[in-house]
C-alpha cells in the first residue's frame, strides 16, 4: 500500500510539473482524485486492511490527498497568471500616437478681459457694460469735450444716420454709471469701442478698452497711483514700476498718461518702448467737476478717479502678438494657439 | 514740434542741465518728450581740410588717392569722387568721426592701399541731398576750421509730442517751453520776451484795420520799409533747420523764427502787392476763388476768413498767405500782420482745405492776445539786426473783436483742498511751497488765510485754465507726481454687487469651449451690401455710418461673419466650430446675441439642440420650446434650412434660432459643405429666471422597464408619441421615457420609421409584479395602435 501510495505521489510528481494547461491539471484530478481515480481506488482498497493500518494509511491518504489537491489549485493559479501575463505580453498601445485637445478656445481678448475682471472684481469693483451705439451726449458732452474739439469730427468718429455714433471710448459708461449710483462706488466697464481710421498692424477701427471710475469723499491722487500700482503690479503677477505723467483729457483733471517700465528690456530702451524705457498704458486722472455734476454728484462733497487703457495691447504684449488685425480676423490658425 | 536746447538756452540758463535731463524734466511735469536726439555733434569734428595731391590708385581706374592737410598733419585718402582736384578745400572727416546715420570714420583698406579718414559728399554731411561729388568749399577758408564754424554748432533736439501739448497754446515755441524750465528748475528769466512798444521813425503811411467777421478776434498791422531780401545770417539758418524747417530768405525765415520762439504765427505781405491803406478781415464769399503760397488754386465759403484789401483777398486767415503778396526778392517795403483768429474757424477751414499749416495748428489752440504784440516786438527786433537799414514806417494799426474770449477774473481755491486732491500732507507741501510754485508759473497770488486768490497770466487764460483743479494740476505737476506718496483709498466691506451677465456669459464661453470644441471668434459690427442682399431686412431699421464705405451698415444679424469665418477656415480645416458673443445693431437700439456655427461631422440641427440643452442645464434655465420658424424671426427664415430649423422660446419670448443653415446661404458665401447654426438672444437668455436645484429621493426599490416598438410614417414628431405614452401610463408609477433605437429600411416599410421607447416605472414603496408591467405595456400596445400606429410585431 505504502509503495503503491509513494509511487501515486511519484508519477503526480512528475504529471503536474509537466502539465502546460489546464485541461491536462483537468486530466490529472481526474485521473487520481476522480471517481475511477487511482488515489480514490486506493481508498477503496482501504477496506481490506487491518484497522490499525487502516487508520494510519488513512490518514497518510488525507495528507496526500490534501497535498495533491494544493497543488493542482496552485499550479492552475500560476497557469492562470501565466495566460494573464502572455495576454499582457501582446496587449500593446503606441504611446507616441498623437493625440488633440479635445476642446475649443477662448479668444485671447476675452483671456485677458477676463482676467482683469477677475482682478477688478477681487478689489471690490463692480463691472458695468454699456450700448456701442451711443448718443452724443454720453460719448462727447457730459465728459466735458467741446463742441468743436476735433474727437468729434468723421475723421475720427464712426456717426450713423440714425443720429447716434458708436462709441469712440469706454468713457461714456462713466455717465450711465454714476447716473444710478451714489458714492462711494467703485466701477470698471470692459467693452468694445470704435474709431473711425485706417486699419493696420498697430491701428483697428475697432477694439476694447477697459475703464474705471472710484468716487468717494477725500480721494485724491495719491490714492489713484497706489490703486493703479496695484493693478498694473497684478496684471505682471509681479511689483512693475509705474510713473505718472501729466497729460490732457477734457474728463479729468488734472490729467495723467501712466507709464510702466517695459518689461522687454527692463527699462534700458528697445523698440518696444521706443528706446525710452517705458511704456504708456493708460490714461487717468481726477474726474473733472463738470463730469462729477453731469452724473449727478456734487463735486464740492466728492472726489474720484478715472482712468481708461486699450486691452488688445495688453493681449499683445502678454503673447507676443505683432499685427493687431488677428483679434478680428476670425482665423483658426490664430485662435487655437490660445 | 521740434524744440531745440540751444534756443531754449537763450532764455534760460541751462549750462547745469544736462540736454537729456532737461527732455526728461519736460516729460514728466510739462509735456512728452518723444524723441531727442543730438544734430550737428559731427559738425565739430569734421574740419577744412586743403587737398595736396591727387595720385591715382594702384588698383583702380576710378578710385583716386588724395592727400590732405587738415591745419596740422597731412594724410591720404581713398576717394573715389570724380571731382576731387588739388588746391581744393574740403570737407575732411578723420577717424573716429561720427557722422549722420550713426557713422564712425575707421581705418580702412581700400583695394590694398590705406585710407585714413574721409572726404565728405553734402548728403553724407547731413547738409544736403548732392551724393554726386565731394562737397568743395569756399578756396579762402583755412584748413583746420571745423565745420560748426560754417554750418552751427552741435544741439540736441527733443520732438514733443504734438497731442501732449494741445490744451497748452503756451507751449507751442521755444519761449513757452523755456517758461517751463523756469518754474521746474527754479532759475530766473536770462532773456524774457517782453513787448516795449514800438518806436515808429518816420511814418509815411498809416493802415486802417477792419474786422467784419466773427472769426477775427485781434488784428495788428505794421509797415516796415528798407528792407534788402537776400539769404539769412548762418545762425539765423542753422536755428531754422536744426528743428526741420528750410531756410528760404530772410524775412520768411524771421517770420518762421518768431512764430518757433513766441508761438506766435506772424506773416509778412509785400506792402506795394496791397491796394490802398486799409486792411479788411472778412467771411470769404461763396466759391471765391483764391491762389495759396503754395501755387494751388482754393475755393473759399463763408466758413472761411480772408485777410484782404479793398479789392482782393491776400491771404487766408491763419492758413496760409497768398502767391499775389508773398515777400520777393525784390520786395522793398513789408506789410506785417500779428493777429488773432477763432480756433475752431481756423481748424475747420484748414481741414476742409486740407491744409494744415504750422500757422493754422497754432490758431487752433487758442492762442491769446498778449502774445500777438510780444510777436511783433520780437519780428521788429529781428528784422532791424538782420536788416540794419529796415525801419517802422507806420504806427502800428490795431483792431480788436475779442469780447468774451478767454478766462476772466481769479481762482478762488483753498491750500487744503489742493493738499486733499494731492493726497500730500502739510509739512510735505506747505503754502509757501505752493504759491511758489504757482508763482514761478507766473501765476499772481494773494493769500487770505488758507484761500489763494489766484489770478491768471495771458498765456493760460485764453484756453487751459479756469477752475480750481487746473490750479492743482499745476502745483502737482512741478511739484511731481512721483514725490507723491502712494497710499491706498479707505474701503468700505460691503460686497460689490454681482454682474450676472459677466457670469452667465462666462459659463456659457466655458460651456461651448470644453464641451462642444468651439473656437470664439471676434467680428466687426460692419457688414456690406452684399450681406443686406443675402439675408434682407427692413430697410428702416437697419443702421447705416454716415460717411460712405466698403462696409458701411452695422449688423442686425451675426450670421454674415460666421459664414466668412467658415469660409475662410475651410481652406485649413474641415471639422470645426465656431463661436461669437457680439451685438446686432437695429434703429433704435441694440441687441447682444451669441452665435455659434458647426461644420462637418456635427453639422446637424441636433447638435444645435444639444448645445441649447446643455446651456440650459448650465444656466438652469425654465425649459426651452421648439417650433418651426415663423415670421422670418431673426431672419430665420432666410438663414436656415426650412426644414431643419427651429425657433426657441422660453417663457413668454422667442429668444433665438436654431438649424441648418440655408444650402443657398450657403452657396452665395461660397461654401459647399452643410453648417449647423444657432443665433440667441442673450439679455433675454440671461434674464430667464434660475430654476432652484432641489434633490429628489432616490427610489427605495429598484425600478423596472419594458421596451415598446413602434412603426410611424416618416415626419411623425416624436413629441406625439410621447404624448401617448405620457397619457397611457400611470403617472404615479412613471419615472423617465427614453428613446432607445431609431431605424429606417429593410425590414420597416419605405416611407416609416421604427422607434423604440423604454418605459421606466418605479412602484415608490414597493417592487412592482410582473402583472403589473406586462399590463401597463398591453395598455400602452394599445394606445398606440389606437393613435394608428403600429407596434413593431404586430
Amino acid at each position: 500500500m505504502r509503495e503503491k501510495l509513494e509511487l501515486l505521489t511519484k508519477e503526480f510528481d512528475e504529471m503536474i510539473n509537466a502539465a502546460l494547461k489546464k485541461e491536462e491539471i483537468e486530466n490529472i484530478r481526474i485521473n487520481i482524485l476522480g471517481k475511477k481515480g487511482t488515489l480514490t481506488s486506493l481508498m477503496k482498497d482501504m477496506r481490506d486492511l487491518s484497522v490499525d493500518m487502516k487508520k494510519e494509511v488513512g490518514q497518510l491518504i488525507n495528507e496526500i490527498k490534501k497535498d495533491i489537491e494544493k497543488r493542482i489549485s496552485e499550479k492552475i493559479e500560476f497557469i492562470k497568471n501565466e495566460e494573464i501575463n502572455l495576454k499582457l505580453q501582446n496587449e500593446w498601445e503606441d504611446i507616441s500616437w498623437p493625440a488633440e485637445p479635445v476642446q475649443g478656445t477662448i479668444h485671447p481678448v476675452s483671456i485677458v478681459r477676463k482676467e482683469l475682471e477677475e482682478l477688478f472684481s477681487s478689489m471690490g469693483f463692480e463691472i458695468l457694460d454699456g450700448p456701442e451705439m451711443e448718443n452724443e451726449y454720453n460719448n462727447f458732452n457730459a465728459l466735458n469735450i467741446p463742441d468743436d474739439h476735433p474727437a468729434r469730427d468723421t475723421q475720427d468718429t464712426f456717426w450713423l444716420r440714425n443720429g447716434m455714433l458708436l462709441r469712440t471710448h469706454t468713457s461714456p459708461v462713466q455717465i450711465r454709471g454714476m447716473a444710478g449710483r451714489k458714492p462711494p462706488f467703485k466701477f470698471i466697464a470692459p467693452g468694445k469701442t470704435y474709431r473711425n481710421e485706417a486699419t493696420d498692424a498697430c491701428h483697428e477701427h475697432t477694439f476694447h478698452q477697459i475703464e474705471g471710475m472710484v468716487v468717494d469723499k477725500g480721494i485724491s491722487i495719491a490714492n489713484l497711483i497706489y490703486t493703479l500700482k496695484v493693478i498694473v503690479s497684478n496684471i505682471f503677477g509681479k511689483e512693475v514700476e509705474v510713473r505718472l505723467r501729466p497729460s490732457y483729457f477734457p474728463f479729468v483733471e488734472p490729467g495723467f498718461e501712466l507709464d510702466f517700465r517695459c518689461q522687454i528690456c527692463g527699462g534700458t530702451g528697445c523698440p518696444v518702448c521706443k528706446q525710452t524705457g517705458w511704456i504708456e498704458y493708460l490714461g487717468c486722472g481726477m474726474i473733472h467737476p463738470e463730469v462729477l455734476k453731469n452724473g449727478g454728484i456734487d463735486s464740492r462733497e466728492f472726489q474720484g478717479f478715472a482712468f481708461g487703457g486699450g486691452v488688445e495691447r495688453l493681449v499683445m504684449m502678454k503673447y507676443g502678438i505683432n499685427d493687431i488685425r488677428h483679434f478680428h480676423g476670425g482665423d483658426l490658425r490664430f485662435l487655437k494657439q490660445f | 514740434m521740434k524744440i531745440s536746447y540751444n534756443w531754449l538756452n537763450d532764455h534760460i540758463d541751462l549750462k547745469d542741465t544736462a540736454p537729456e535731463d532737461v527732455a526728461q524734466l519736460l516729460t514728466m511735469k510739462s509735456a512728452e518728450v518723444e524723441k531727442s536726439e543730438w544734430v550737428n555733434a559731427h559738425f565739430e569734428k569734421v574740419v577744412v581740410a586743403e587737398v595736396k595731391k591727387v595720385e591715382p590708385h594702384p588698383d583702380s581706374d576710378k578710385l583716386r588717392l588724395a592727400t590732405v592737410f587738415d591745419g596740422k598733419s597731412e594724410s591720404r585718402v581713398v576717394c573715389g569722387a570724380p571731382n576731387v582736384a588739388e588746391g581744393q578745400k574740403v570737407a575732411y572727416a578723420g577717424t573716429g568721426t561720427v557722422l549722420p546715420g550713426n557713422f564712425e570714420i575707421k581705418p580702412v583698406k581700400i583695394r590694398g592701399v590705406e585710407s585714413c579718414g574721409m572726404i565728405c559728399a553734402e548728403d553724407e554731411l547731413g547738409i544736403g541731398e548732392d551724393h554726386e561729388g565731394i562737397m568743395v568749399l569756399d578756396s579762402t577758408l583755412e584748413p583746420g576750421i571745423p565745420l560748426s564754424e560754417l554750418f552751427g554748432g552741435k544741439d540736441f533736439v527733443l520732438e514733443i509730442e504734438n497731442k501732449t501739448i494741445n490744451h497748452r497754446p503756451d507751449l507751442w515755441g521755444h519761449f513757452g517751453i523755456a517758461r517751463e524750465l523756469k518754474a521746474i528748475l527754479k532759475k530766473p528769466w536770462k532773456n524774457e520776451l517782453k513787448y516795449r512798444g514800438l518806436n515808429p521813425g518816420k511814418t509815411d503811411e498809416s493802415f486802417e484795420i477792419e474786422i467784419s467777421t466773427k472769426k477775427c478776434l485781434h488784428y495788428l498791422g505794421l509797415k516796415i520799409g528798407n528792407i534788402k531780401v537776400a539769404e539769412s545770417p548762418k545762425w539765423l539758418k542753422t536755428r531754422l533747420q536744426n528743428v526741420g524747417l528750410r531756410p528760404i530768405n530772410n524775412v520768411v525765415d524771421i517770420s518762421n523764427f518768431v512764430m518757433l520762439e513766441t508761438g506766435h504765427p506772424v506773416h509778412a505781405f509785400d506792402r506795394s502787392e496791397i491796394s490802398g491803406t486799409k486792411i479788411i478781415i472778412r467771411d470769404g464769399d461763396e466759391n471765391e476763388k483764391f491762389i495759396t503760397l503754395d501755387e494751388i488754386e482754393r475755393v473759399l465759403n463763408q466758413d472761411d476768413a480772408v485777410i484782404a484789401d479793398e479789392k482782393k483777398a491776400l491771404a487766408i486767415a491763419g492758413v496760409m498767405g497768398g502767391l499775389n503778396s508773398g515777400v520777393k526778392d525784390s520786395t522793398t517795403e513789408i506789410f506785417l500782420e500779428s493777429a488773432l483768429f477763432s480756433p475752431t474757424d481756423i481748424r475747420k477751414t484748414a481741414n476742409r482745405l486740407d491744409l494744415r499749416t504750422d500757422s493754422s495748428s497754432r490758431f487752433e489752440k487758442s492762442l491769446w492776445i498778449e502774445n500777438s504784440y510780444i510777436a511783433v516786438q520780437r519780428f521788429v527786433d529781428l528784422i532791424q539786426e538782420v536788416i540794419p537799414s529796415a525801419e517802422i514806417r507806420s504806427e502800428l494799426a490795431v483792431a480788436d473783436n475779442s469780447e468774451g474770449y478767454g478766462f476772466k477774473g481769479n481762482i478762488e481755491i483753498s491750500t487744503e483742498k489742493i493738499r486733499s486732491v494731492l493726497g500730500v500732507e502739510e509739512k510735505k507741501l506747505g503754502n509757501l511751497e505752493i504759491i511758489e510754485i504757482l508763482s514761478s508759473l507766473d501765476f499772481k497770488v494773494t493769500e487770505n488765510g488758507d484761500i489763494l486768490s489766484v489770478e491768471i497770466p495771458d498765456h493760460r487764460r485764453s484756453k487751459d485754465v479756469s477752475i480750481g483743479e487746473d490750479i492743482i494740476e499745476e502745483v502737482g505737476r512741478i511739484y511731481g507726481y512721483g514725490n507723491i506718496e502712494p497710499l491706498s483709498p479707505l474701503f468700505n466691506m460691503d460686497r460689490a454687487p454681482i454682474n450676472s451677465e459677466v457670469v452667465k456669459k462666462e459659463k456659457v464661453r466655458e460651456l461651448l469651449v470644453k464641451s462642444f470644441c468651439s473656437h470664439e471668434v471676434m467680428n466687426y459690427a460692419f457688414v456690406k451690401m452684399e450681406d443686406v442682399e443675402r439675408v434682407p431686412f427692413d430697410s428702416n431699421r437697419i443702421v447705416q455710418t454716415v460717411d460712405e464705405r466698403e462696409a458701411p451698415f452695422l449688423r442686425y444679424t451675426m450670421v454674415p461673419g460666421m459664414l466668412k469665418n467658415l469660409f475662410e477656415n475651410l481652406k485649413n480645416y474641415k471639422d470645426f466650430s465656431l463661436f461669437e458673443f457680439g451685438r446686432v445693431y437695429f434703429d433704435d437700439t441694440e441687441r447682444k446675441r451669441l452665435a455659434v456655427i458647426i461644420t462637418g461631422k456635427n453639422a446637424r440641427f441636433l447638435k444645435t439642440k444639444e448645445i441649447l440643452a446643455s446651456i440650459s442645464k448650465e444656466l438652469r434655465t425654465p425649459p426651452f420650446r421648439f417650433s418651426r420658424i415663423k415670421d422670418d424671426f431673426m431672419s430665420g427664415g432666410t438663414i436656415l434650412h426650412p426644414g431643419r430649423s427651429a425657433v426657441v422660446s422660453a417663457i413668454k419670448d422667442d429668444i433665438g434660432i436654431i438649424g441648418e443653415i440655408h444650402p443657398q446661404l450657403l452657396k452665395q458665401y461660397g461654401i459647399n459643405v452643410p453648417a449647423a447654426y444657432m443665433e440667441i438672444d442673450i439679455e433675454l437668455l440671461f434674464d430667464l429666471p434660475e430654476r432652484a436645484l432641489k434633490f429628489t429621493q432616490l427610489f427605495k426599490f429598484p425600478s423596472t422597464f419594458f421596451d415598446v416598438t413602434v412603426i410611424v410614417p416618416d415626419k411623425t414628431p416624436s413629441e406625439d408619441l410621447f404624448k401617448i405614452i405620457k397619457r397611457s401610463v400611470d403617472a404615479k408609477l412613471m419615472v423617465e421615457t427614453q428613446i432607445v433605437d431609431h431605424f429606417k429600411g429593410a425590414p420597416i416599410p419605405e416611407g416609416h420609421l421604427s422607434i423604440s421607447f423604454r418605459i421606466v416605472l418605479n412602484g415608490k414603496e414597493r417592487t412592482l409584479t410582473a402583472n403589473e408591467m406586462r399590463s401597463a405595456q398591453q395598455k400602452l400596445f394599445e394606445d398606440f395602435r389606437k393613435a394608428g400606429y403600429k407596434i413593431s410585431g404586430d
